[in-house]
């Protein structure tokens, strides 16, 4: 038994991550169409970063916590103002444009990160993560307790933001009809800017998490943004609550199967689902 | 050749756009398909040229059950449709439009007797001056016209117009009107959605009359001028009071 | 238009490669190395443009493909030595058949349940195809798992090798082009670009796209199959961090729609400009800097200049006005 509630419990916390992750890439694909590649590249260079301060000093762990959100919230208003509106003006397919675009630029991302450290694997070494405390008998690591905590806030934040504020309103407000916001002077750049932006900073945090669970490359983010794409099609396009139940459902799945299968086969089986997933209903399994 | 729909039903999520509706056009026949607007006019003509399948119902060729059939083979079996907002494929130009019904669904090969009778199409609508140009450069009416030589080209025995002469100018109107009339007398059925009754009146023998996803009435465009359910449907209650 | 004007040129240019097969003993190692990855490109993007250019599906799976043919040609090849048998002229050749068909043959697979989703989720799926395709070969011991598969040694000395590889490389892209452009002037092109421009419109004008789609697709991928195989030959090794690479893939792209990816002759030229500035950035400044600009270049081309630099609409429509004024018409 115990092994299984370890590899629950872990899933759990895993999935809260994953969940982070997904909700920003959602959340734009909701509010303006775009499919962004880039997403995840974001949170890779986040994790880079948290690597590169952390060598400083463990203090700069918690340094890159703040920075990297902040910084990727600057990138993300720019990716909106520089591809993702100009897109929208003057082309037709505007949904394989953004992503070939953001292609590009996760390209580009991944690339310079690359040209600073090369391109093998890092971990990001943060004494107090390596220990693991024990809860219910069974041992979970703190880096990993620590990185669900940072994405139980990074998903209250990004919930407090949709649902109580008034821009947050506003978003899912054009989520739901562009047009018709227009119309009630909804200034649409101004707020989707902030989607955006706030879509990029939450990835960054989530980049920052997961690099306190897993070992990161310059390319890695191709299998984070798969991830990504997993959920929010389990979850829903557009719905915060059903990403974050996709998010526990995807890492208790991914834990609990790799008590039975070979770890290296899970990213098969799981592409493998998606893809089928993806050909019945692209638009999402559930609709909260 | 008989074209019918028998009890279509079409259902989007929660919103029910065509209720029970039947009715049959036969070749050489002109229809009018009228209603208020959101009466499920274009709906239905997606159900029969087969770009929604119908949540019930029926889509028959004389005895050939066609409510399975993707859109390219009813198009290849003679089901020809105009869209109410042209959609030419800019990629193309206006020849090129042409030669892809022909060449694809009609089976000639690319080459003088395919081009030659794309430009009679052109002709016979009036553009063949334009067919070297790209679709960007027509005005609407010339785009209309692509979109009638384009479904032409499909020889077809059913024709579905959906709001042809909107947009026109009168003499736009006529010119419009007379190729209509001599589709139709070379045996090709007919069905043409309006908002223009004195057009209907004049064009067509018999008009269906849809209102919220039903029909509501069918007959001799006299008759349905002085139907109570069509007076009110279009006018509401006090009118039908007669 | 740009591409009726470069006709002759690339004309020339591949008559003059192929009369440089013979000279391949005197050309230095490192202009022939030059050639052959421009002509593995050139094949590449002109095989990713039947599909991703004609018919406006954009694939950034095609890796998927070049590896399939490289891996079956490599089983294959062992096999071969095993049995004895290793002539190397006709060996190349059956190699390069062996991996165009196992491309055909996932192609005409995954194009059943791919080909019916449309634009970005194509897109996706195309990825997808990818990296599921990488998890899998990286499993299985077989194919040589993570640390990839060793072809036997060509009984060749190495000049030999050398001509062979590249006459290899010159015919693979010939053939590339012929094929792009016969289509492209044909009905299966035709339909494609109408495909390209209203899917839904297309089919109801009769147009039969699943199946036009899929016979693009699975000619798109035989022929990346076969330059799989070549390259599996050239390299005499294959590792699937190098074959499943994005960044092929994105160079591919990048060659089709710089050269415009519409027309055949677009990416052929696209792969020489993407190649020359690949091999000057990435020996004096640095690889990865190369692939920062082409990724930042793919972004900003892809918004400004959907279909290409030298291609701005289908060269479909110019044929036929140049064929008609041709027949004396004046239109």
């Amino acid at each position: 038994m115990e092994p299984l509630l370890q590899a629950v419990l872990s899933g759990l916390l895993v999935g809260s991550v994953l969940a982070l992750l997904s909700a920003g890439f959602g959340l734009v694909w909701g509010a303006t169409g775009t499919i962004n590649i880039s997403h995840t590249a974001f949170s890779v260079a986040a994790a880079y970063l948290a690597y590169w301060l952390t060598s400083v000093g463990p203090w700069g762990f918690f340094l890159a916590l703040i920075a990297a959100p902040l910084l990727a919230f600057a990138l993300g208003v720019l990716t909106y103002r520089s591809i993702v509106r100009p897109a929208a003006v003057k082309v037709r397919d505007l949904g394989l444009v953004t992503l070939v675009s953001t292609l590009g630029i996760g390209v580009a991302l991944e690339n310079s990160l690359a040209a600073v450290w090369g391109p093998g694997p890092r971990v990001l070494s943060l004494a107090v993560a390596a220990e693991a405390i024990s809860v219910f008998d069974v041992s979970l690591p703190v880096g990993t307790l620590l990185a669900a905590s940072f994405a139980w806030l990074g998903l209250v934040a990004l919930w407090f933001f949709l649902y109580r504020t008034y821009t947050g309103k506003a978003v899912r407000a054009v989520w739901q009809d562009p047009v018709g916001t227009t119309l009630c002077g909804i200034d649409r750049d101004r707020v989707t800017d902030i989607a955006f932006g706030a879509a990029t900073a939450t990835a960054a945090l989530a980049g920052v998490s997961m690099a306190l669970i897993y070992a990161f490359s310059p390319a890695a983010y191709i299998e984070w943004l798969i991830w990504a794409f997993l959920i929010v099609i389990v979850g829903g396009v557009g719905s915060l609550l059903g990403t974050f139940i996709a998010g526990l459902l995807v890492g208790v799945v991914s834990t609990t199967v790799g008590l039975w299968v070979p770890f290296s086969w899970l990213p098969a089986i799981l592409f493998a689902f998606l893809i089928g997933v993806v050909l019945w209903r692209p638009t999402g399994l559930f609709r909260i | 050749m008989k074209l019918k729909v028998e009890n279509i039903t079409k259902n989007f999520g929660g919103i029910l756009a065509l209720a029970n509706v039947s009715f049959e056009v036969t070749v050489g026949e002109v229809i009018g398909l009228v209603g208020p607007n959101g009466s499920g006019k274009t709906t239905l003509f997606n159900v029969i040229a087969g770009t929604y399948a119908p949540s019930q119902g029926r889509v028959l060729l004389d005895t050939r059950d066609i409510t399975n059939f993707p859109p390219w083979l009813r198009a290849r079996l003679g089901i020809s449709r105009t869209y109410q907002i042209p959609r030419p494929l800019h990629e193309l130009s206006v020849l090129d439009n042409v030669l892809v019904p022909l060449c694809l669904a009609k089976g000639l090969p690319l080459g003088m007797s395919s081009r030659s009778r794309a430009l009679e199409l052109l002709s016979f609508v009036g553009l063949e001056s334009k067919a070297g140009e790209l679709t960007h450069h027509l005005s609407l009416i010339e785009l209309k016209r692509l979109e009638l030589a384009r479904a032409l080209a499909l020889e077809p025995k059913f024709l579905l117009l959906d709001e042809v002469f909107s947009g026109l100018s009168p003499s736009e109107v006529e010119a419009a009107y007379g190729l209509v009339e001599s589709i139709s007398r070379s045996g090709v059925g007919v069905v043409v959605v309006e908002h223009n009754m004195r057009l209907v009146m004049r064009l067509c023998e018999r008009v269906v009359v849809l209102s919220f996803g039903q029909k509501i009435a069918e007959g001799t465009p006299h008759e349905i001028a002085s139907h109570p359910e069509v007076i009110k449907a279009y006018l509401g209650e006090e009118y039908a009071q007669d | 238009m740009a591409a009726n004007r470069v006709v002759p040129y690339i004309i020339i240019l591949l008559g003059l490669l192929s009369i440089s097969i013979p000279l391949v003993i005197v050309i230095p190692e490192y202009v022939l190395s030059f050639l052959f990855w421009f002509l593995a490109y050139a094949s590449m993007a002109t095989a990713w443009t039947i599909i991703g250019g004609f018919a406006g599906y954009i694939s950034f799976g095609h890796g998927a493909f070049l590896a399939t043919g490289a891996y079956a040609s490599g089983i294959t090849a062992m096999y071969l030595q095993g049995s004895g048998n290793l002539s190397p002229i006709p060996t190349l050749f059956v190699l390069m058949i062996v991996g165009a068909l196992s491309a055909s043959i996932l192609a005409a697979g995954v194009g059943f349940p791919f080909l019916r989703l449309r634009g970005p989720y194509f897109t996706v799926a195309s990825l997808l195809l990818m990296k599921v395709s990488y998890v899998l070969v990286v499993n299985t011991p077989v194919l040589g798992g993570g640390g990839g598969l060793w072809l036997p040694v060509p009984p060749l000395e190495i000049s030999a090798l050398r001509y062979l590889v590249y006459a290899g490389a010159v015919f693979t892209t010939a053939l590339a082009i012929f094929l792009a452009w016969k289509i492209q002037h044909s009905r299966l092109g035709l339909g494609l670009a109408a495909i390209r421009s209203n899917e839904d419109v297309a089919d109801g004008l009769g147009v039969n796209s699943f199946q036009l789609k899929l016979i693009a697709l699975v000619i798109s991928a035989a022929l990346t199959g076969a330059v799989g195989a070549l390259i599996a030959y050239e390299r005499g090794n294959i590792y699937p961090d190098v074959i499943f690479d994005l960044n092929i893939s994105v160079l591919v792209v990048l060659s089709a729609l710089i050269g415009g990816s519409t027309n055949w002759a677009g990416p052929f030229i696209g792969a020489g400009l993407v190649r020359m500035f690949d091999e000057l950035i990435s020996t004096y400044i640095g690889k990865e800097i190369s692939r920062i600009l082409f990724g930042t270049m793919l972004a900003i081309m892809i918004l400004v200049r959907p279909h290409g630099l030298l291609g701005a609409h289908g060269s479909t429509k110019n044929i036929h006005k140049g064929d008609l004024k041709e027949n004396g018409r004046t239109l």
